[in-house]
């Protein structure tokens, strides 16, 4: 079973990040270290949900 | 009656008063209080005000009978002259025609009687058990990446639950084909959950809507059993609105139709887009933003620079680096990641700190640091050592300031 904890991790920790970006006693490395974090996450993220086609399969009756 | 002992009462009553008299002993009755009928119905009238009149009868008799609105909405049939049912309500007297009658609360199809009773007696069983409590149901994922379905590879409820996923959101469909009508389609339905189970992230068990008797396999205990075996989270869709069904009450989630499951076990992706988009821009503000509040502390540290006449010299050198940042910012913020890391750098060297100790320059005399208009006399050596290099001099005055 692949499950995709991935991609419900990935949304928290942009949000964690958008939000230390919108406070105030942020470092600019410190900043732009979360800002390519960011930018990273949005980007992968983005591309699972524009993936290829919905697949099928279909199960062996043989299997059970 | 007989056997009530005759009282000799030489008053004369009203008619009301007999009428109740005759409601308050029919009232009175165990029996009659709530009691269940079959018979064929006869003479059926749905009257406009939605209440609905007609005769219950079998070879030798006949009782009036009534359902009022309230209680018809919940028929799961439209009953017709000559149908057999099995009413259940209490009988009581309709004082302005003088007859006496059966209100009927509930009321099923005699021929669906022995199937119903099963039904009931299963379910009681299964809720005996804990079967469908609260604490049992699974949560379903948010965002699975495989769907298992379960239902006929030929019926509309696999496309309809692609069509929708497809617009949706893109997963990996697992099919485990089953009959779902028909001898032996609840045991097919059982084995094919216990196929997909493990393989996916959640589970549609289900079909297309149909008559009652073609939903009958998802009232079978063995495909209950199934369900509540499932270690995937199992969503329910057995097209009909009107029954639940046993598998309905055991399954994690119920949908009323396919489509509605494949709504309920996947996102919606351009929704997600969009709110990537907005933590994107989030982005963008934020470092914006910290980037400009910096650039703010460093105007602040070039006004107490400028306040010092020794390194007065350096403000013009300040303010080129002041725009040479301004530019890295622009290109930060517009160039985005793949030019970060670079900016990153060039903006860490422009850190405050790094422009002050580059805008300090240290002042040597013969090997000592000069500190103080007094460290010196006119004519001694100067060596001043900046960032790329040492120039060379003399003391030509001293004057101390403030």
């Amino acid at each position: 079973m692949s499950r995709e904890p991935d991609f419900e991790d990935a949304f928290e920790r942009l949000e964690e990040i958008v939000e230390e970006l919108e406070g105030r006693d942020v470092g600019l490395d410190e900043a732009l270290e979360l800002y390519e974090e960011g930018v990273e996450l949005v980007s992968t993220c983005r591309e699972r949900l524009e993936e290829a086609e919905e697949k099928l399969e279909v199960l062996g009756e043989d299997e059970g | 009656m007989d056997d009530l002992p005759a009282i000799h009462d030489d008053r004369v009553y009203t008619v009301s008063e007999v009428t109740d008299r005759v409601s308050h002993l029919l009232g009175e009755d165990p029996v009659l209080r709530d009691v269940r009928v079959e018979g064929e119905i006869s003479n059926y009238t749905h009257h406009s005000s939605g209440h609905m009149y007609f005769n219950l009868k079998d070879d030798d008799s006949v009782l009036g009978c009534v359902m009022f609105r309230r209680d018809n909405k919940r028929l799961e049939f439209t009953p017709e002259e000559g149908a057999r049912v099995v009413a259940e309500g209490r009988v009581g007297v309709y004082a302005e025609r003088g007859e006496y009658q059966l209100y009927v609360d509930v009321m099923r199809e005699a021929g669906r009687g022995e199937l119903y009773e099963r039904f009931l007696e299963l379910k009681e069983k299964l809720d005996g058990e804990g079967l469908f409590d609260r604490e049992r149901k699974k949560e379903l994922p948010s965002y699975p990446s495989r769907v298992g379905v379960v239902t006929s590879d030929s019926g509309a409820a696999l496309q309809d639950i692609r069509d929708v996923l497809r617009r949706r959101y893109p997963v990996h469909v697992v099919l485990s084909p089953a009959r779902v009508q028909g001898e032996g389609a609840a045991e097919e339905v059982a084995e094919a959950l216990g196929r997909v189970d493990g393989l996916c992230d959640v589970v549609i068990v289900g079909r297309g809507g149909g008559s009652i008797e073609d939903l009958w396999a998802f009232n079978m205990e063995v495909v209950a059993r199934a369900v509540s075996e499932c270690e995937t989270p199992v969503v329910s869709a057995v097209g009909h609105e009107v029954d639940t069904t046993i598998a309905d009450l055991v399954a994690d989630r119920r949908a009323a139709t396919p489509s509605e499951a494949a709504e309920l076990v996947v996102p919606d992706a351009s929704q997600l887009l969009r709110r990537l988009d907005g933590y994107r821009s989030s982005l963008d503000s934020g470092v914006r933003r910290l980037v400009d509040a910096h650039t703010q502390s460093l105007d602040r540290f070039e006004r107490v620079l400028e306040r010092q006449p020794v390194i007065m010299d350096y403000g013009d050198r300040l303010d080129r680096l002041e725009e040479d940042l301004d530019v890295e910012v622009e290109r930060v913020v517009e160039r985005k990641q793949d030019r970060l890391r670079e900016a990153s750098g060039l903006l860490e060297s422009l850190s405050p700190l790094e422009v002050l100790s580059r805008g300090y320059s240290v002042v040597e005399s013969d090997g000592d640091v000069v500190r103080s208009v007094g460290d010196v006399e006119r004519g001694d050596p100067l060596d001043v050592r900046v960032r790329d290099g040492r120039i060379r001099g003399g003391v030509e005055d001293t004057e101390r300031s403030g």
